[in-house]
């Protein structure tokens, strides 16, 4: 039989040996540094991945234009994955080891809303980047916290009306059940409602159902114009595979909220259907810049920029540009010079007026409507029709319930 | 009414046939080493991607033969070197080593084929609806597919256990593994071969669901716990209840998702809970059997 | 014996500066010290009593939803959180115990995961309370009001000497339990159910109160990290998080009595350096606890009790 090499000694030496890897601490020098507390491991490790590498290509420009206000821009990154209770620690760990004077962070807007709690006790200055649950910007608003990606209510805004102009106005919700899934069918409830429609039947399936078979055969007996359904992650790729497997597309227009490109590439090609928002894409014609952006991307890191590289682009250039316009680290006067402040076109890298809004500090980037398709690029899996500027998808802001408190 | 009912039976039947297929990999593996194998669902993942890779070699009936039988290979390997040291000592040892296979295999699969997933095509042939155009268009081939390698699957076990010699000895194993080595049996290999075919229950799983459902490191949670509750469903102890388990814990959670959306994800839990609080011994349980 | 309590006790008061000096930060310690507790309270029903349960996590989710909504909506005090936190949790454990100790085997451990998942989706969905998956935030842990003293707890050097103190006051009932004739009935429980049965120990009550009392000390450990973090996730009931604490008890000794605390710090350091160093951490902590499995069985306590006993 098979007897062991592996002694106890040999792998109590060889554990020793690598957790010899000490805590060790970082070099700190005249620099700024800024934390990003993201998921690098785990389910959503791609999208933090494709974050964190955004966020170098930004950090290295900012160095290479000379810094800001003279000093060299640093960039520390931690694996939340996923988790509130390992992102908040980590971001313990950055503040009093490595000393940041500013987060980013997270995909999830669970840990983002822990994330920004916890720099707030810390008077530190947050960017959400990832989260797009609209409480952020919301009810949990804060002085510290801005946020990029767009929220649920822009997503419905924006392409609400572009479906039910294209298709009809009787639409059918499948959603997953929570509250952001809650919440999305809310926004697009109200929107349709709003054009004078309505919806035929709603749907909540839980995370993680892998056969939609019941929930689809409930929607193609209802027949509507639009069938929605804002499944993410795993569960996305599941419905939209069924969908093309029942040849449901052929009946009704498929359409959503927010896709990523990440997800759609796990999809095989006859799944890769439907209408929804991104919130940026690679391919803009209209928008010099964004080629120039494209082509260095795509030779440091031999892939395509996803709205998620963008993400950590944008959250390192405005960081550098708010505190150079605030001529300070403080993150209070650095927050204050975030507001209203406009992104040049070689950061927002889109058509259009991008800037934070004062009132809830949301990022007002352009919403991004189109449909997935194959274009000649392999990579090119969207056609852009539309991008309906921040300014027109985002609601009121009075109607956001956010107010923000300085520190006295 | 009763249409819709019937559609979401049969709907519910399909989830059935992947819970079927592990809950019968976990009994065989269970009742004769007596091991709780919580990397089933792992051994699926890596079945799911095996067939992946294949399928872009050999095509998708190639790899539907071939990813399960090499899964079974990597089952024998981990059995001897991680399973077979853990069968004289503690139960809960090889149940926490199970515990962290698991966890190790569905990393595994993400550090190689990286975290979001990959696309799996299935052949032209199979994706049509059965009978467009009626009620039952939801019925695609390969969900008929699914189904009859399912039933396949079942029966040739049946077979195997019933007669052949070899299907003698995994039954007296399972039956008393103790006086069957005191006959003379060398066991472990009944072990090894236990293990072997278990897992490649959960390999064609694996395959299947990759079609159905797509392919992603986390596919095999989703599955592994409805498997256990068929498993007790059915009875411990028994390889056919646990079969017919699968297949009514996927009717029962279909049935039930069309009455309230979300109980289909609890209705497992809550089939569980009952069964274990009235009737521990399953439907077709086995008496002493772990008690 | 008294003199390594003396070290030990004086390393747990030092811990922080040490940390600190080593090049990591002060609230691993607390963080270490919490996961501890949970793993040593788990283990009074795993190790001593002899049930594996996958469902302890719905205590440590009861625990910090319980401290947490205590600090938003009842009083800003928190000892008060720490409180009703952890009755909430036995609570819990007292309500389901009766059901849960009638099975055995891989019977109990499969119903530990059920009830664990209910509690997931309560606090999963029960949004208007929990907050959902976006977790319960808007509360942080208060100052100190001892003897006309305020004791500020925001710094996290202050929260761990707080931490410490809860830890040692329930590592203390710990051992009492442990040590009691109640504790030995939990060992017949666990070396041999049937003989302890026929001797006429009522298996079932004694198995209650151990779950009981692992529940308190799981919620107890529940509260403390709600305050750490001043957030209470869904995650922190998930079976996955039930499955880290076996793996903390497993790997620390559970033979032992603070086996389970070595075993929680092993499993976080280990956490915090590797996560720092390579994208496949998990992959890496998988291999390693199946080696541990394999050889080290005893876990870490019985590994250095034997390697003190060789060097005789």
């Amino acid at each position: 039989m098979l007897r062991y090499r592996l002694t106890r000694r040999g792998v109590l030496r060889l554990g020793l040996g690598s957790a010899a890897l000490a805590f060790t601490g970082r070099a700190q020098g005249e620099t700024i540094r800024v934390g990003l507390v993201g998921p690098l491991s785990g389910v959503y490790a791609a999208l933090g991945r494709n974050e964190v590498e955004g966020a170098r290509m930004a950090v290295d420009d900012v160095n290479v234009q000379g810094g800001v206000l003279g000093r060299r821009l640093e960039l520390l990154v931690e694996d939340s994955a996923t988790r509130t209770d390992l992102g908040v620690q980590k971001l313990r760990k950055l503040v009093e080891r490595d000393r940041i004077q500013f987060s980013l962070g997270e995909v999830s807007s669970g840990v983002s809303l822990a994330l920004s709690q916890a720099a707030a006790e810390y008077k530190m200055l947050h960017i959400v980047t990832g989260g797009h649950a609209d409480d952020i910007t919301g009810k949990s608003c804060r002085w510290n916290t801005f946020r990029i990606p767009t929220t649920s209510t822009m997503e419905a805004r924006a392409i609400g009306p572009l479906l039910a102009e294209r298709f009809g106005k009787n639409w059918y919700i499948i959603t997953p059940d929570y509250a952001y899934g809650w919440s999305l069918q809310e926004a697009f409830t109200r929107v349709v409602e709003r054009l004078g429609g309505k919806v035929l039947g709603a749907d909540r399936v839980p995370l993680g159902t892998s056969d939609y078979s019941a929930v689809l055969l409930k929607a193609a007996r209802a027949k509507p114009d639009v069938l929605l359904t804002f499944q993410a992650g795993d569960d996305a790729v599941a419905i939209l595979k069924q969908i093309a497997q029942f040849g449901l597309d052929k009946q009704m227009a498929i359409a959503g909220g927010l896709q990523d490109w990440e997800n759609i590439a796990a999809l095989p090609k006859e799944a890769r259907i439907g209408w929804w928002t991104f919130e940026w894409y690679w391919i803009q014609p209209n928008v010099p810049e964004v080629k120039a952006f494209v082509d260095r991307y795509r030779r440091r890191y031999r892939k395509v920029p996803t709205a998620r590289s963008w993400f950590g682009y944008a959250a390192i250039w405005s960081l550098a540009l708010a505190i150079q316009k605030a001529k300070s680290l403080d993150s209070v006067k650095v927050a204050q010079a975030l507001e209203g402040l406009e992104l040049p076109r070689n950061v927002a890298l889109q058509p259009g007026r991008v800037y934070y809004r004062k009132e809830d500090h949301q990022l007002l980037t352009g919403v991004f409507v189109g449909r997935v398709r194959q274009g000649q690029d392999p990579d090119d899996l969207f056609e852009v029709v539309r991008v309906v500027p921040g300014e027109e998808a985002a609601p009121d802001p009075r109607d956001t319930g956010c107010r923000i408190v300085y520190p006295g | 009414m009763d249409l819709l009912l019937l559609l979401q039976l049969l709907n519910g039947l399909v989830s059935g046939a992947f819970y079927a297929l592990l809950a019968l990999g976990l009994a065989l593996i269970l009742s004769l080493t007596r091991i709780i194998n919580l990397a089933h669902g792992g051994f699926l993942v890596v079945g799911a991607y095996l067939g992946y890779v294949l399928t872009g070699l050999l095509g998708f009936y190639p790899a539907l033969l071939l990813a399960p039988l090499l899964l079974a290979l990597l089952g024998v390997l981990l059995e001897a070197f991680l399973l077979r040291p853990l069968y004289a000592r503690d139960p809960l040892e090889s149940l926490l080593l199970t515990f962290g296979l698991a966890l190790v295999l569905e990393e595994a699969v993400r550090a190689i084929f990286g975290p979001v997933g990959v696309p799996f095509r299935i052949p032209e042939g199979l994706s049509a609806p059965l009978f467009p155009d009626t009620p039952f268009f939801f019925l695609t081939r390969y969900r008929a597919f699914v189904l009859g390698m399912a039933a396949l699957a079942g029966l040739l076990v049946f077979l195997l256990l019933r007669f052949t010699a070899l299907g003698l000895y995994l039954r007296a194993g399972a039956q008393d593994r103790e006086m069957l080595s005191a006959l003379g049996t060398d066991v472990r290999r009944l072990y090894t071969l236990a293990f072997a075919l278990g897992v490649y229950l959960a390999g064609l799983a694996g395959v299947l669901a990759a079609g159905q459902l797509g392919l992603s490191p986390t596919m095999g949670t989703g599955l592994l716990m409805p498997s256990f509750v068929a498993l007790i469903l059915g009875g411990v102890g028994s390889l056919g209840g646990s079969y017919l388990g699968g297949l009514l814990v996927g009717m029962a959670s279909g049935l039930a998702g069309q009455f309230v959306a979300q109980a289909s994800e609890f209705a497992p839990y809550i089939i569980l809970a009952l069964v274990l609080l009235l009737r521990p011994r399953g439907l077709f349980g086995q008496e002493g059997f772990f008690e | 014996m008294k003199v390594r309590f003396a070290l030990f006790f004086l390393f747990l008061l030092l811990l922080p500066w040490l940390l600190k000096a080593l090049g990591s930060y002060a609230a691993l310690g607390s963080y270490i010290l919490i996961w501890g507790l949970a793993a040593m309270g788990l283990n009074l029903l795993m190790g001593y009593a002899g049930q594996v349960s996958f469902g302890h996590a719905a205590f440590l989710g009861l625990g910090a939803y319980g401290a947490g909504l205590t600090l938003k909506h009842l009083a800003p005090s928190t000892p008060l959180a720490l409180l009703l936190g952890t009755l909430l949790a036995a609570l819990a454990a007292l309500l389901l115990g009766p059901l849960v100790v009638r099975l055995k085997g891989i019977y109990f451990a499969t119903f530990t995961i059920v009830f664990s998942q209910l509690f997931y989706f309560l606090a999963f969905q029960w949004n208007e309370v929990t907050g959902g998956d976006d977790g319960l935030r808007g509360f942080a842990r208060q100052d100190l009001h001892l003897l006309g003293l305020k004791v500020d707890l925001t710094a996290s050097e202050a929260y761990y000497y707080f931490v410490l103190a809860v830890f040692l006051l329930l590592a203390y009932l710990l051992w009492r339990t442990v040590d009691s004739p109640l504790g030995r009935a939990f060992l017949a429980l666990r070396e041999n159910p049937l003989r302890a049965r026929f001797l006429g120990l009522k298996v079932e009550r004694y198995l209650l109160g151990a779950f009981v009392l692992s529940g308190a000390a799981v919620g107890a450990a529940g509260a403390l990290l709600a305050m750490l973090i001043n957030f209470a996730q869904p995650s922190m009931l998930h079976w996955s998080t039930s499955g880290e604490l076996v793996m903390m008890a497993f790997l620390g000794g559970r033979y032992h009595f603070f086996g389970p605390l070595l075993g929680a710090a092993l499993f976080r350091v280990m956490e915090e350096v590797l996560s720092s160093v390579t994208k496949e951490w998990m992959l890496f902590l998988g291999s390693l606890f199946i080696l541990a499995v394999l050889f080290f069985p005893g876990g870490l306590a019985d590994f250095l009790r034997r390697w003190a006993w060789n060097r005789r």
